[in-house]
């Protein structure tokens, strides 16, 4: 600060360092000084002088204010920010607790099933085989009252095969269903898909009516179980994605775990469909011919889909025609039996008929030909995913996009529920890590658990077309669950919220389980997604993301070249997108 | 244990030259059945078990926590200790596929910002001839090397690795690097792999030569330089290129540069007006014996690492052919394969341009995506033809030879001899090297691949008989009276394993 005081201010002299030495000692030149100072007090210099020191004073005093003002407005900034961040990992936490809790929950339930129970009310009229046919496959059944959505999982398999033609309405009378019994073996033949289950077909035709007076009852109770879970968070908020309600969703979610066996059957529900459209082929030529030919047109139009908008129009309407073709195939009613197939087979839960006027399929059956080309569809993608999004991921995007987009077509739907199970079962059996599975890749069982698949020969196929395989699905998979649908009226049968499961399921394993195999579908799910991973998720995203690619690849052990990529991702989307992953 | 005389078919016993001895250090646990059990490979494999599995036990509550195997309770961990470890035949089941090794890249002490870029591409483990040629590639005092390996296992990117690991990174604008092939597509392709394993490496400057590429007067100023024989050599004459400080030359698909005429001179006028070179490095799926000779003079004292005739083809790939009724007819064949299959992308070969049209127009109408490279088409235009493909917007290509060799499009699954490759005067012999050339266009990197070849008459019988006596393979037969039966023949030989493949040999 510069010190130009004056006498009478109210600044002193003496505060100068200088002035200081020289005011008790006053000699002449001091006099000298000080008289001239005094002339000149009311000069314009002095004037001139003391306005820009208290100027200059001002503007110092004016910056540091400022500066202290930026200052504090940083640190409420930075207070703000660790407040969120605190709030977003409280809500992460509570999260993760949450689904802890209902997983826990699943455990005791999953305990309680195992739990020995006295041999189940016997239905009427009583069937002697029906206990060692079921149990084993089904203990769940004799614990009915407490798992209610298990049961209906259940109920599906048992309905389906009754014999069809005999059953055009669903309160028929016993002695109807008793003749189906006697009609059977006559009609054998012809009947392929039920042929390969003599006996549960004709004991479920008893079992059917207990059940169905067991269904009234049913609806409450699950409505009930609604309220029992968790509020739940993180799905309310793709609420753009899909605007329906948040108890929906808790049902799919159940689903989702509880049916992870039941995929098992339907895929191999679907292999028994199979031979049934093989076995009345060879009855009859001109069908085997007409649906070989159909099966080849949606092989070829798969195989055809290339990337990019609107470029696919002529492949997708070439597979619609086949499946139209084949809801609209008329059926003679002497095959009525072997060509109409009950859709409950291939799904997870059986749907109650829709109440809406113009819903398609909303009967009893489907055409078998049309399920079996929905299968062939699946088929066919899984096959593009394996062989060429394994060399090319981003092949898999077109495949994905056409799938979710014919299953979620109404016209395929039943009951207006969508068919896509059909593609979730070929999934659960070709790449069960995102299922939740997991094994060790050195032994033989872990192998099996983590889907490797095994040549001709019996031996494993190798490392590099076992990653290949994966890579193809987790990219797949990622291209059928991360589709936004908030610009259409169809409702997503396979939301977002099945890919993040997928995730955590994945990111959540234990460091002594987790296996390249999982590393490898991690990646594949994630290269290439992430802006649409970004788009249903946000914040959250980010978040899952780098628990993904940054905190999961630690538990791999040293040297595992899988988890190694992953990291590289993490590089490389910093490199491309400026994405941060890392989380203070 | 290096010289074990027994596995025969095995490349590290038919290296030659001075680095021997260097190459059995590096692969000392490869040898199968070796006799000092303690360094094998089995009780690597066997030793995690053990332990993870004693862990297991402890923590079975933890891990149910976390409802992974809450679905399928009892199935799941419980009993994790009882598994049976994977079988060794199944591990070591393909030591003689070219894809095997037990080593990783990174104990073949690549740099890491290149083995970075590696597993970006989704490399997981080297190659066998990766493994092979690597450490003495990357050997000091650089050596030269003549390498041969099938089709799609991985040459270029190891090249390119040696490339990138000589390169001086102080001196970005100075061409150290010249990498030369036959075709401009090939340089476009070896130069998009330079980027892809260079990714991460910082400071790298890559730069193609090729005809309309490098302006007149500019100055070709990247670190690696990629190209085709003749405009590389033009740009060292007008001195555009700055040779003085090369460290390494390469020649992909050597033995077909050094064999034509024209391409063979500008190779060597090439070499002749650089003055200085560290080391020359030769590629192929194939050389032929009279190539063979030429190549050692262009790169002495190289190491060699060789194949046998039989070894040649890739077992991934599944041969077949189609009997068809006559030349005109194989175009509603040809439609009709699509669907018997999953196919990615599919690459048919022809002899003449017009049919190529002909072909495309067809294919186009059966709602494929199609384009069609022939020598009607020049310079961009091809690079952009040819980039479709690659990116998979079209995903048919069909073509003439001039796209044979080289090209590696990861998702090609079909491979169409629309007519059987013949050379000599007018055609009069068949052309064993292309046919391997083209069908080595599928099965990259161990993926399953299908060529079918197209005969129609005696002579393209004859002529696809001799390729398949060359080669000592079994070309399965197919027929197209009754499509759900070729379908399953098709399929079934998809699915057939390699054991009946030369590869076991």
């Amino acid at each position: 600060m510069s010190q130009q005081s004056f006498p009478g201010g109210t600044s002193s002299p003496s505060s100068n360092n200088d002035d200081l030495a020289t005011d008790d000692t006053t000699d002449d030149g001091n006099m000298d000084d000080y008289v001239k100072r005094w002339e000149e007090r009311n000069s314009e210099e002095t004037h001139k002088a003391a306005l820009a020191a208290a100027h200059a004073h001002h503007t110092a005093i004016r910056e540091k204010a400022l500066e202290v003002l930026e200052i504090s407005k940083l640190r409420e900034e930075t207070e703000k920010l660790r407040q969120k961040r605190i709030q977003t990992e409280e809500r992460v936490r509570l999260e993760t607790e949450r689904a802890m809790e209902e997983l826990r929950i699943r455990e005791e339930e999953n305990k309680a099933k195992l739990i020995p129970k006295p041999p189940p009310r016997v239905p009427t009229p009583p069937q002697p085989i029906q206990q060692p046919v079921q149990q084993p496959k089904q203990p769940e059944f004799t614990s009915a009252p407490a798992n209610q959505p298990v049961n209906q999982l259940t109920q599906a398999p048992k309905q389906a095969s009754a014999p069809n033609v005999f059953q055009s309405s669903q309160t028929q009378p016993p002695p109807n269903t008793s003749q189906a019994n006697l009609k059977q073996p006559t009609s054998q033949q012809t009947t392929p898909a039920t042929a390969s289950h003599p006996m549960q077909a004709q004991l479920q035709v008893s079992a059917q009516q207990p059940k169905q007076a067991q269904q009234p009852t049913q609806a409450p109770s699950t409505t009930a179980q609604r309220p029992q879970a968790p509020s739940n968070a993180s799905q309310a908020r793709q609420a753009p994605w899909t605007a329906r309600p948040a108890s929906q969703h808790l049902e799919e979610q159940k689903i989702m775990h509880q049916s992870v066996d039941r995929y098992a059957d339907i895929h191999k529900n679907l292999k028994d469909l199979r031979d049934a459209i093989r076995q009345f082929g060879e009855l009859n030529r001109q069908f085997k011919n007409e649906a070989g030919a159909m099966r080849r047109a949606i092989i070829m139009s798969v195989g055809q889909l290339t990337e990019g908008r609107g470029v696919n129009k002529v492949q997708m309407q070439n597979i619609c025609a086949q499946l139209d073709a084949s809801l609209a195939m008329p059926i003679p009613p002497r095959f009525e039996r072997a060509l109409l197939f009950n859709p409950a087979l291939v799904m997870t839960s059986t749907p109650p008929p829709s109440k809406k006027e113009d819903t398609p399929n909303n009967g009893d059956k489907m055409p078998l030909l049309t399920i079996y080309l929905l299968n062939i569809l699946a088929k066919a993608a899984i096959s593009q995913f394996c062989t060429e999004a394994g060399a090319n991921p981003k092949a898999a995007d077109p495949v994905g996009t056409l799938i979710i987009s014919i299953f979620a077509q109404s016209k395929y739907c039943w009951r207006g529920k969508s068919l896509i199970e059909i593609m979730i079962a070929k999934f659960r059996i070709t790449c069960p890590v995102l299922f939740g599975f997991r094994g060790n890749e050195k032994t033989e069982e872990g192998r099996e658990r983590l889907g490797w698949k095994k040549d001709v020969n019996g031996n494993w196929i190798s490392e590099q077309e076992h990653n290949d395989r994966m890579t193809g699905l987790g990219a797949g998979w990622a291209s059928i669950c991360l589709r936004d649908f908030s610009r259409t009226q169809l409702d997503n049968p396979w939301p977002p919220i099945k890919y993040w499961k997928s995730l955590a399921f994945i990111t959540n394993t234990p460091s002594g389980e987790t296996s390249s195999t999982q590393f490898v579908v991690l990646k594949a799910m994630i290269d290439n997604y992430t802006a649409l991973f970004f788009k249903c998720f946000g914040d959250m995203g980010v978040r899952a993301l780098h628990d993904a690619l940054q905190v999961f690849p630690r538990k791999a052990a040293a040297g595992n070249v899988a988890a190694s990529s992953l990291q590289v991702l993490a590089a490389k989307l910093q490199r491309d997108t400026g994405l941060l992953l890392a989380v203070s | 244990m290096s010289e074990t005389p027994k596995a025969s078919g095995s490349l590290a016993d038919r290296i030659t030259g001075p680095a021997a001895s260097k190459l059995d250090a590096a692969t000392t646990s490869f040898t199968p059945g070796a006799p000092n059990p303690s360094n094998s490979w089995a009780d690597e494999v066997a030793s995690p078990v053990g332990t993870e599995s004693k862990r297991l036990e402890g923590t079975l509550e933890e891990a149910q926590l976390d409802g992974a195997t809450a679905p399928h309770a009892g199935s799941g961990l419980h009993d994790a200790q009882y598994e049976v470890e994977v079988k060794l035949s199944d591990i070591q089941g393909d030591v003689n596929s070219p894809l095997f090794s037990v080593s990783t890249f990174e104990e073949l002490g690549i740099n890491q910002s290149i083995l970075a870029g590696l597993y970006s591409m989704n490399f997981k483990k080297p190659s066998k001839i990766q493994e092979k040629a690597l450490p003495l590639l990357l050997s000091n005092p650089p050596t030269n090397m003549i390498a041969q390996s099938q089709s799609g296992t991985g040459k270029t990117a190891a090249f390119v690795i040696t490339i990138l690991s000589r390169l001086d990174y102080t001196k970005p604008h100075q061409p150290q690097a010249l990498c030369l092939a036959p075709s401009r597509e090939l340089a476009r392709q070896i130069e998009g792999v330079v980027k892809s394993i260079g990714q991460f490496v910082p400071g790298l400057t890559i730069q193609a030569a090729v005809p309309g590429a490098v302006e007149r007067n500019a100055k070709v100023q990247a670190m690696v330089v990629v190209g085709t024989p003749g405009t590389v050599m033009d740009l060292i004459k007008r001195r555009q290129f700055d040779v003085s400080n090369m460290k390494v030359m390469c020649l992909d698909e050597a033995d077909n540069m050094l064999d034509q005429q024209g391409l063979g001179d500008q190779c060597l006028r090439v070499k002749q007006m650089i003055p200085r070179i560290d080391q020359i490095l030769l590629f192929s799926a194939t050389f032929p014996d009279t190539v063979m000779r030429y190549a050692q003079q262009f790169s002495p004292g190289a190491n060699e690492i060789k194949l046998k005739r039989d070894e040649l083809t890739v077992g991934g790939i599944k041969q077949m052919y189609m009997d068809c009724p006559s030349d005109e007819g194989k175009y509603d064949i040809l439609a009709s394969l699509y669907g018997l299959m999953t196919i990615g992308s599919s690459i048919i070969f022809v002899k003449k341009k017009d049919t190529a049209s002909q072909i495309a127009a067809r294919l186009t109408q059966d709602g494929h995506k199609v384009v069609a490279v022939h020598s009607a088409f020049e310079g961009a235009e091809r690079d952009s033809i040819v980039e479709d493909f690659r990116s998979g917007k079209a995903k048919v290509l069909i073509t003439t030879n001039v796209l044979a060799r080289g090209i590696d499009v990861s998702s090609v699954s079909m491979v169409i001899n629309y007519d059987i490759p013949m050379k000599g005067r007018s055609d009069a012999e068949p052309d064993p090297e292309t046919y391997l050339h083209r069908i080595g266009r599928t099965g990259r990197f161990g993926r399953v691949g299908v060529s079918i070849s197209f005969v129609f008459d005696r002579k393209s019988f004859a002529a696809l008989s001799q390729i398949a006596a060359h080669y000592g393979i079994d070309l399965v037969k197919l027929d197209q009276d009754d499509w759900d039966k070729t379908e399953t023949i098709v399929k079934d030989v998809i699915k057939s394993s390699r054991a009946g493949t030369n590869l076991q040999s």
